[in-house]
């Protein structure tokens, strides 16, 4: 027998032996009848198909042969596809397993496929499994639940993971659910740019998320500074040596003589009749008389008392030591920057005056006491002092300070 | 032969049961295909022959049942079966198929196992119209708590990409004009930070 593309069926004695097949190419081939028939609702089930099956044994007339076991390869090679579908879902993440109750499907990304018995699923099985390929699972509860930014209007979700949506996914990257395929719009991204804005200008970090602190290195000379006072009384006080000196100065006036007016005064007593007045040159600030034109030779002395006040330390521009302060945030994790202060001596190092204690403290901005030693660990942004605990009075600063700042972010590991 | 001709008498002549109403198509249907009924005999050796018609529905079915229920599975995670020259098939969510599922015979007949077999390989891949624009997603590409489905991966999403374009403003909005990115020991990313001037 063969199907002919018109579907006509007819009974040829000649044909050989493989046209025994002739269930195989009716059926497997497309099952070529005509084409408005309709496909039946079917549900039969895969054990049922093979049980079903009643045809038995092998018959032959001449060279015409009918063999039962023809539509067994026919149920094998349907059952083939059937197997490869379950190759191809296993693939796309679906797994199966099976109990008393029978045959389930599971996508649970973390559970592995068990033992199962591929033979016992049937197409009802297998189509669900198809269906649901592009599913959730309900009830798969949310890894790291607190990497939750809380961001208005970003729809995240912390306890089971739900279904994306365009707007869940970054721009530029695609996935598929339930049948839609989503192509990322960036939208909760934008938001979560939009709030970082807003939050980096106040300085404000999230709980889940890690400062990367930074520090500006510092280096600061402590320089001798003169001490004592400059007066007027001889002595040595602080750096300073006062003494007075007299110093005697002799000035000539030196101004320009003027001449005075010669004038005649009658004096009927006088045996001449009269005398003659001025004509001669004089200082208008010392007077006399001088028969010449000239300058004022008058002389004056001056005394005048002079101190001094000579610096004998011997100290002058000497650098007693040099803070340097750094920091370097090492471990992101630990929310801290570890603060180090170094005092690097210099030339005028034995001139200082230590306290009882360490030598170097740590302050805020405000001076409240917050370490000793070294180092200080920093948790948080501001201002960081590094005293020198000395008791000279004899130096120009006592500390240097650092500013910490945010530099960065780190999110969790 | 003579055993053969023998044995086809024996048939021909009574040992034959005709069973009727044996099809199992529709009463609205036209007869799927011609055999029809069932044959028992006896050979001569004692065993039992049964040609029974009605198998032919049994495997018809169980073939459909695969090949409807797939292209309409398909067709419900974004397949679209499109007739041209030759069946083909889109995952392109803007073009239209030409059938929802397999319903005919003739449709049954021209679209094979393993053209759907190959359309359920390629349901979670990308459609070659996006491959310019877009890549397949993975976990960091989406919003926590959001999944999806890509190359037969669930996507748990993460919020990698949220937080980091979080930190990008963050860093802008602190006054930071150039960043850079921070990684840990094993290479991986976890942060950004101003850079060092």
């Amino acid at each position: 027998m063969m199907r002919k593309a018109g579907g006509s069926v007819t009974v040829e004695k000649k044909h050989n032996y493989r046209q025994r097949m002739w269930t195989i190419v009716l059926l497997v081939t497309g099952l070529v009848t005509s084409c408005q028939y309709k496909l039946p609702a079917a549900a039969a089930e895969k054990e049922d198909a093979i049980n079903r099956l009643h045809s038995a044994g092998r018959m032959e007339y001449g060279e015409v042969v009918w063999d039962a076991a023809d539509l067994e390869d026919i149920y094998g090679y349907i059952t083939k596809k059937q197997s490869a579908v379950v190759n191809i879902l296993l693939q796309l993440g679906t797994k199966f397993w099976q109990d008393e109750e029978g045959i389930h499907t599971d996508r649970n990304p973390d559970n592995t496929q068990g033992d199962m018995d591929k033979e016992k699923l049937t197409w009802e099985i297998l189509i669900k499994a198809v269906a649901e390929s592009q599913t959730v699972p309900a009830t798969l509860p949310v890894l790291h639940p607190d990497y939750a930014m809380g961001i208005e209007e970003v729809e995240e979700r912390t306890d089971y993971y739900e279904t994306a949506a365009a707007d869940n996914i970054s721009k530029g990257k695609a996935a598929w659910a339930d049948g839609t395929l989503l192509l990322g719009n960036g939208a909760d991204n934008d938001k979560a740019y939009r709030q970082g804005i807003e939050d980096g200008m106040q300085k404000l970090v999230p709980e889940h998320l890690y400062p990367i602190y930074t520090v500006r290195e510092v280096s600061v000379p402590v320089r001798h500074i003169h001490i004592g006072e400059k007066e007027n009384q001889n002595g040595t006080n602080g750096c300073y040596h006062n003494y007075s000196e007299v110093i005697v100065e002799e000035k000539r006036c030196g101004r320009t003589l003027h001449k005075t007016d010669l004038s005649w005064h009658p004096d009927e007593n006088h045996p001449d009749g009269g005398t003659w007045h001025g004509g001669y040159y004089t200082c208008g600030n010392h007077g006399g008389t001088y028969s010449s034109p000239g300058v004022c030779t008058h002389k004056t002395t001056e005394r005048t008392t002079v101190w001094h006040h000579d610096i004998v330390c011997g100290l002058a521009d000497v650098v007693y030591a040099t803070i340097h302060i750094r920091g370097r945030d090492t471990d992101y994790y630990d929310r801290a920057i570890l603060l180090e202060a170094e005092l690097e001596p210099g030339e005028g190092y034995g001139q200082f005056a230590w306290q009882e204690g360490d030598e170097l403290l740590w302050t805020d901005g405000e001076d409240n006491l917050l370490g000793i030693g070294s180092q200080l660990r920093v948790e948080a942004p501001g201002v960081y002092k590094c005293c020198i605990n000395a008791a000279n009075a004899d130096i120009d600063i006592k500390s240097a300070s650092v500013e910490v700042t945010i530099a960065g972010l780190a999110v969790p590991r | 032969m003579k055993r053969k001709k023998r044995l086809w008498i024996t048939i021909v002549s009574g040992i034959l049961i005709l069973a009727t109403g044996a099809a199992t198509a529709a009463a609205d249907e036209p007869e799927r295909f011609r055999s029809k009924g069932s044959i028992r005999y006896q050979d001569s050796g004692g065993q039992e022959i049964i040609w029974d018609a009605g198998d032919l529905d049994v495997l018809f079915q169980y073939a459909a049942e695969g090949k409807s229920g797939l292209s309409k599975a398909l067709g419900g995670v974004g397949t679209k079966l499109i007739k041209e020259e030759e069946w083909q098939f889109t995952r392109n969510p803007q073009t239209e198929g030409t059938i929802a599922s397999i319903e005919t015979v003739q449709q049954m007949q021209e679209i094979s196992f393993d053209f759907l077999l190959q359309a359920l390989e390629e349901s979670q891949t990308l459609p070659a119209e996006y491959t310019e624009k877009y890549v397949l997603a993975s976990s960091d590409n989406l919003t926590l708590g959001r999944a999806a489905w890509a190359d037969g991966s669930l996507l748990r999403g993460n919020n990698h990409d949220l937080i980091e374009s979080y930190l990008k403003g963050w860093l802008e909005g602190s006054g930071c004009k150039e960043y850079e990115a921070v990684y840990d020991e094993e290479g991986r990313w976890i942060g950004y930070r101003g850079k060092e001037t």
